[in-house]
């Protein structure tokens, strides 16, 4: 009688297959899918049995799909904000009750309820008003989209007119993928009439084996070098956490001290102290976060907010003749969300005072943006001071051109030009040259004017403070070839898992 | 910043020679542009906020021509006084208290003059204007208009007139809800028991400040007279936005008259053109920029960039032009003149300050500790701050509590700070419920917590938080896995049952650190089922949360 040579596991799937005839689903079988595949690719090169790939079209969820999976349709959105304020909105107020990333996606909502004969448009007043007319009591998109989201589904088993609707609107897509089977061939068969004998084969050396000296009559399996191995996946530090600390080293390296400050700050840290006017445009609702929780800071130390209240009035001893309006207290202790870091400098040199300071921050600011491929809303500032006596522009270059070669640029593709920061003067913007970018600007820095430093007790007349900014958001994703800034800080798991090494 | 469209064919008939690009970039670099795009006739640049003479071709002109020494020192206008007056009524004060006059004679506008005004006049209205709520302008055909100017407040079913463009009388109601300038400016007057309007002697009306002039003053290529006009709210701002335009006008052969306006707010004269004078010592050039210049060659730098200037011994005396309002402290004539002199002709100095480099000890902690869960098989992700009250507490079933919370969020998605990091990573699994298990994700971060001792009301705190999700989790496993990282931090701790609401009752756990005394320090537990049913989530998540601050400087 013939013999062959089998694993554990291989006469475990053919005892699997037993009991079922013609082609069976690699799904089907009850054992972890991937050995399964592994081993009915084994059994197939032995000539046991057949591995049959038969194509399926599946239905997939697109972004957007998914944000209406999480969210709601827009126009179950727009149904239910109908229906928390009584059932009558403006069609101007939509936009602001946030529930849509786009006039686009409100126009849709609108035209998809009043299909649906949910909600009508009633002209009063000369505003336009949406109106309820019914809830909804089940939607149809909403119920495969589920699905879809929940498990595997087969094109076929979607009704092809609401598959259709869902595909114009973007919310799905059709994907390929190969259905595995597997079917005995003659061989198999007769392997499991017990016409052909089986051989074990031993797939793994183990303790007992060696222990007790059996291993010497054992046949080793051999294994397919070439088979993908199981993935798996290491713990890992988040790429753009990672380069942070890249950046700290070399800061660090260059002698400086991290500080940091609070994100919830006192527009007198933010703005006043920074000798940026009260009606400065930076300061207006569209650019930065104001709070409607807490609202007003205890500002501490009220004689450092008179010295600043005066350096904006009318100059105090600096020489400057001052922004020339009235300085108001209220203003200056409103409660924002810090705009730039550089109220944390403020605050260091404020409460430091010694000589010579060299700090850095990197950290959490936040602005009033829309999140899209180039803005966010909460990004990353890093900025530092040197302060010491008698440092001017030359050193100023000469340290920023230091800092531009220890992020990886060359010398003799480094430029400066001028530029404006409110609490700057000279002010500079730092170039340099990116082999895909071309020049790029990536530092931001100056002086700190005498009317930022007089009031915090430092006398620019003797001291230079050589403030800096990095662009570092920006730098992370040159340097880690992101093009999407919401890839910074990703939601995406596998994402995550694969990002390569650079 | 700002972005400008200008004419180039326009811009080099004033400088008076054409310029190659690397010439032009070269000169907007000095000037704090940045090309943008040059297309045909066509020059985007942007500028930034403090310069706000240049925001038209005849101003970045003027400025060039400095720069490349064809005209130096302050520009010579022929100024003259007007006949023409301002009245201002007490009615007006409440509503735009702002406000100066000025005419400009023999101006040769042309078709590239008249789109540079119009161009210069809502550039202003946007940046410094802030959408003309705080300075606005209007320009008129003076030889269509009869002096005096009366500047007041008048009940708005009052003024009547053709507004610019149209050919019928509107009153200024109408205008505030149909005009297409009314519906985009309206809102700044629109609640005001009376209207800022501008009326001659005839009293007709010349304008309805910030919204729209009147057809009958209409400004056209062929006009050589003009009454600018400029309201707002703050008196200083509107002054400097006339002497900008009219000094504009003036590079077009215009001459500038003075206008005496008197009434509620007294008398005064604008536009006052006299320049600012300012000094600046030698010395402190040198102290700041490095540069060992004479005051003669720190006064020829300043001269290239319009400024007079003279030296007197050690120091330079330099007369400052009035479109100029960037100019505070003498720090800034430093700035002026490196800029002239070139950023990149300075030689670079290594400061040489000796000082140890300190990573914070918040992050040296956090690197530890980030590391460890590294080493237990988690991976890192990074969330924002910024999040929302529905991920935040209601699909965890955390009851709603005050945090800090914008007033004025751009989405619904980013609306609060988080005052906890468990949220984030469970709805980071419900992103994800597609990938393989078992998936083990952990963030280090600061949240933020209300806390009325603080100067700011609130405080940042650093936590660390984890979650685990497979087709099985326990509490021992997830135990096991903050055992471990404390075991390895060197902290004792304990457990004490007790209640979270996103937590499985009788498998969730309050963490004390028991160091000198005992102090709590967070939680862990399996998250219970009605949580992952909210989230999408088809398995079992073991979770916990810990504060980091109270173990810095201790481990």
């Amino acid at each position: 009688m013939r013999s062959i040579s089998l694993s554990e596991g291989e006469i475990r799937l053919l005892e699997l297959l037993a009991p079922k005839e013609g082609v069976v689903k690699i799904n089907e079988i009850s054992m972890e899918k991937s050995s399964a595949i592994a081993l009915a690719h084994l059994l197939a090169q032995k000539g046991i049995l057949e591995v049959i790939k038969r194509p399926e079209i599946v239905v997939k969820l697109t972004e957007r799909g998914i944000r209406c999976v999480t969210l709601g349709l827009p126009e179950e959105r727009l149904v239910k904000a109908l229906e928390k304020r009584g059932g009558k909105i403006p069609l101007k107020e939509l936009f602001k009750t946030g529930l849509f990333e786009s006039n686009m996606e409100i126009n849709v909502a609108i035209g998809e309820a009043r299909k649906l004969g949910l909600i009508e448009l009633r002209k009063s007043d000369g505003e336009t008003l949406v109106n309820l007319i019914k809830p909804p009591e089940k939607l149809p998109l909403k119920e495969v989209l589920t699905r879809v989201h929940r498990s595997k589904v087969r094109v076929d088993e979607v009704d092809p007119k609401t598959l259709s609707l869902l595909k114009k609107r973007g919310l799905v897509k059709e994907e390929k993928h190969v259905e595995l089977g597997v079917k005995l061939t003659d061989l198999g068969r007769r392997i499991l009439a017990g016409e052909v004998k089986i051989k074990r084969e031993i797939s793994a050396l183990t303790k007992e084996l060696i222990e007790s000296g059996m291993w010497k009559e054992a046949t080793l399996k051999r294994y397919d070098i070439k088979a993908k191995p199981p993935k798996v996946y290491p713990g890992k530090l988040q790429m753009y956490a990672e380069f942070l600390d890249e950046v700290r080293e070399i800061l660090i390296g260059l002698g400086f001290e991290e500080v940091k400050g609070p994100f919830v700050e006192a527009e007198f840290w933010n703005f006043d102290a920074l000798f940026q006017p009260q009606d400065h445009p930076a300061r207006e609702i569209h650019s930065s976060y104001i709070l409607e929780y807490p609202k007003e800071a205890n500002l501490r130390d009220l004689e450092l907010v008179e010295r600043v209240r005066r350096v904006h009035e009318d100059g105090w001893i600096t020489g400057s003749t001052g922004w020339g309006y009235k300085w108001s207290f209220d203003i200056a202790r409103r409660l924002v969300l810090r705009t730039q870091t550089t109220a944390v400098s403020a605050r260091t040199i404020a409460s430091r005072k010694e000589l010579p300071l060299k700090i850095f921050s990197i950290d959490h600011v936040f602005r009033p943006d829309v999140l899209d491929r180039t803005h966010s809303m909460d990004f990353h500032q890093c900025e530092g001071v040197v302060m010491d006596r008698g440092l001017n522009v030359k050193h100023l270059l000469g340290f920023l051109a230091t800092l531009a070669m220890e992020l990886g640029f060359k010398r003799d593709e480094i430029r400066f030009k001028p530029d404006y920061f409110p609490f700057t003067e000279p002010s500079v913007e730092t170039l340099v040259k990116h082999e895909r970018l071309g020049w790029i600007e990536v530092l931001g820095a100056g002086l700190f004017r005498p009317e930022v430093l007089a009031p915090l007790g430092i006398d620019s007349k003797e001291v230079g403070a050589l403030a800096w900014g990095i662009g570092i958001g920006r730098l992370a994703m040159a340097r880690l070839g992101i093009e999407d800034i919401r890839d910074l800080h990703s939601r995406d798991l596998t994402f995550l898992r694969e990002f390569g090494g650079r | 910043m700002p972005t400008l469209t200008l004419n180039l064919r326009y811009l080099f008939s004033l400088v008076g020679r054409e310029l190659s690009n690397s010439e032009l970039s070269e000169l907007l670099e000095k000037c704090k542009m940045s090309l943008e795009r040059i297309e045909g006739d066509e020059l985007e640049v942007e500028v930034t906020t403090d310069r706000l003479d240049l925001l038209s071709e005849e101003g970045i002109a003027r400025h060039f021509k400095g720069l490349l020494r064809i005209e130096e020192g302050l520009p010579r206008y022929s100024i003259f006084q007007s006949e023409v007056e301002g009245i201002v009524k007490e009615s007006v004060l409440n509503v735009r208290p702002g406000f100066a006059l000025g005419v400009v004679f023999g101006v040769d506008l042309g078709e590239d003059g008249l789109l540079s005004l119009m161009h210069l006049q809502e550039k202003i209205h946007q940046t410094w204007g802030r959408g003309r709520r705080k300075v606005s302008i209007g320009i008129h055909d003076f030889d269509k208009l009869t002096p005096p100017i009366t500047y007041a407040g008048e009940r708005p079913e009052e003024i009547r007139f053709v507004p610019l463009g149209e050919s019928e009388i509107m009153s200024a109601r109408e205008i505030i809800n149909k005009h297409e300038k009314g519906i985009a400016y309206g809102h700044i007057i629109a609640d005001k028991p009376l209207y800022p309007v501008l009326r001659d002697s005839r009293g007709e009306v010349l304008s309805l400040p910030p919204i729209i002039n009147s057809e009958m003053t209409r400004v056209t290529s062929e006009t050589k007279n003009l009454l600018i006009d400029v309201t707002g709210t703050s008196q200083r701002e509107v002054e400097q936005a006339l002497i900008v335009v009219a000094t504009a006008l003036a590079e077009k052969g215009g001459k500038i008259g003075t206008v005496r306006i008197r009434g509620a707010k007294g008398e005064y004269v604008t536009p006052n053109l006299s320049p600012k004078e300012m000094k600046l010592e030698v010395e402190y050039f040198k102290l700041k920029t490095g540069l060992d210049l004479s005051s003669q060659e720190i006064a020829s730098l300043l001269r290239k960039s319009r400024l007079d200037a003279v030296a007197q011994g050690n120091t330079v005396r330099a007369l400052i032009p009035p479109y100029r309002v960037d100019f505070l402290h003498p720090i800034d004539l430093v700035e002026e003149a490196l800029i002239v002199y070139g950023y990149n002709r300075l030689e670079w100095e290594i400061p040489n300050v000796m000082t140890t480099g300190r990573i914070h000890p918040t992050e040296k902690l956090s690197r530890k500790v980030r590391l460890l869960m590294v080493g237990l098989g988690y991976q890192e992700i990074l969330s924002y701050v910024m999040t929302n009250e529905e991920e935040l507490f209601d699909k965890v079933l955390r009851p709603r509590k005050p945090i800090v919370k914008v007033a004025n969020p751009v989405s619904a998605a980013f609306t609060v700070l988080r005052d906890s990091l468990m949220p984030g990573l469970l709805s980071f699994l419900s992103n994800n419920v597609h990938a393989p298990y078992p998936q083990k994700i952990f963030e280090v971060g600061d949240v933020v917590v209300i806390d009325e001792k603080e100067e700011t009301k609130a405080r940042n705190e650093r936590r660390i938080a984890a979650a685990l999700a497979d087709d099985v989790v326990s509490f021992e496993r997830i135990q096991a896995h903050l055992d471990a990282l404390l075991r390895n931090l060197g902290v004792e701790y304990e457990l004490e049952e007790f209640e979270h609401p996103t937590l499985i009752s009788g498998r969730s756990a309050k963490i004390s650190y028991l160091l000198n005394s005992v102090i709590e320090a967070g939680y862990i537990g399996e998250v219970k089922p009605e949580v992952l049913e909210n989230l999408g989530l088809r398995c079992p998540v073991g979770v916990f949360e810990l504060s980091l601050d109270p173990l810095i400087g201790e481990v």
